[in-house]
């Protein structure tokens, strides 16, 4: 030990304590004499407590554990939503059904057509369940992150928000298709969400006239947005 | 707090009590965030799964069989969790920062002027150098060392999270640091 360096792989033991005390005691009297092995094991030490100093840092955790539950119960609300949903529809349609035949004995010729149009539109609900809309997620997600929401239309939930923390919202948001514009414009109650330099971003159609861009070099600036439905 | 008090928290919340899960989070969230910010070098993003993380495990809690602690099992998922996150990545960088007019392209400045508690700790230069460093790692190294010295777990602990055996934890250990360290050296920070 005290006429070759010490292996790496030793030193790194050193720094873990995973050293027997006898291994522990000749590495370091080797260490001692040695001014090459010393500086690699004061280089190891040094990368090691840098790697320590990373671990202070403290994040904002502040309302994260409510978040946590509060997303998870939302998210267990609209599964179980899911789940019911076809035994829900099909227990409407059997109630409607068995109602349509019970009225039926005297006006049952009469309302042959009813039923079959009736049965016709029924099965067309069981063959393609309406997709569960996600409005109120995407509300979630808006209010999650600040935004201003100004409408909520049948195609869209639409909102504001600053720049720099839009690209957060951005994430957040996922897949879903988002439209935006830049403005310099700060949010304001009853201001008209499409002023005539609003510009369509990042979507595929729908949203905006193609006037100008307007780049905002001054002031505040904001971003307005479509989430569409 | 020991396993015990981690499995108390779970029955408890699988007794239907799910706001004891905070528990849990103010527990791990510390060292769930290192290894995600590690990974992610990004804040928000690395605060946003962390939360991810949590959710997902208090979903999953009916799962957790108790044949390991219910830190190794949480821990598993954490990383599964990342790794999957990172083969997804690419796909959520999806704000258009440039754009073109004709025959200019404009790009969409977004400044970031936070002051979050990231900034206020890493006022040197040199924590900035090793949080490069650590991302050049090639990623077996870089996912124990993480999990060793910034996390600060145990060598079986590690053993048992990564399903690999102590001496190949070792090994990665061993290398890892090596790797890191002659990086860090060659730009004059140790």
């Amino acid at each position: 030990m005290t006429t070759s360096h010490v292996p790496f792989e030793t030193l790194s033991d050193l720094i873990d304590d995973e050293l027997s005390a006898r291994e522990k005691e000749l590495v370091l009297l080797h260490v001692n004499e040695c001014a090459d092995c010393r500086a690699e094991l004061l280089r190891l030490r040094g990368t090691v407590e840098l790697c320590g100093d990373l671990a202070a840092i403290r994040a904002d955790f502040s309302g994260l554990s409510r978040r946590v539950v509060g997303r998870a119960r939302f998210r267990r609300t609209v599964r179980s939503f899911v789940r019911f949903a076809p035994a829900a529809a099909a227990a409407v349609v059997l109630i409607s059904s068995y109602a349509i035949f019970y009225d039926g004995s005297e006006q049952q010729e009469a309302d042959t057509a009813v039923t079959r149009e009736q049965e016709r539109i029924e099965n067309v609900a069981i063959e393609t369940p309406r997709p569960v809309d996600d409005v109120e997620e995407v509300i979630g997600i808006l209010r999650d992150n600040n935004a201003t929401i100004t409408n909520v239309s049948d195609l869209y939930v639409e909102g504001k928000i600053s720049v720099e923390q839009f690209e957060r919202l951005r994430r957040h948001l996922g897949f879903r298709q988002v439209a935006f514009s830049v403005t310099n414009e700060a949010p304001a109650q009853g201001v008209n969400i499409m002023p005539s330099y609003m510009e369509e971003v990042g979507s595929d159609g729908g949203f905006g006239q193609t006037a100008p861009i307007y780049r905002a070099t001054t002031g505040e600036r904001y971003v307005r947005f479509r989430v569409f439905r | 707090m020991s396993d015990t008090y981690d499995i108390q928290v779970v029955e408890s919340v699988l007794a239907g009590n799910t706001d004891d899960f905070s528990k849990i989070v103010e527990k791990y969230q510390d060292r769930v965030f290192r290894y995600v910010f590690a990974k992610l070098s990004n804040y928000d993003e690395a605060m946003d799964v962390t939360q991810e993380i949590f959710i997902m495990t208090l979903e999953a809690l009916a799962s957790f069989r108790r044949e390991s602690k219910f830190s190794t099992w949480f821990f598993s998922i954490m990383i599964n969790y990342c790794k999957n996150y990172h083969k997804k990545r690419g796909r959520f960088t999806s704000v258009p920062l440039t754009f073109s007019r004709g025959e200019e392209e404009y790009e969409l400045q977004i400044p970031d002027h936070r002051e979050n508690p990231e900034e206020r700790v890493i006022m040197h230069d040199s924590l900035r150098i090793l949080r490069e460093e650590i991302q050049r790692l090639p990623e077996d190294y870089r996912e124990i060392l993480v999990l060793r010295d910034i996390d600060g777990l145990s060598y079986n602990e590690i053993s048992d999270i990564l399903n690999i055996n102590l001496s190949n934890v070792k090994v990665r250990i061993h290398r890892g640091r090596e790797f890191l360290k002659n990086r860090l050296h060659s730009r004059g920070l140790v």
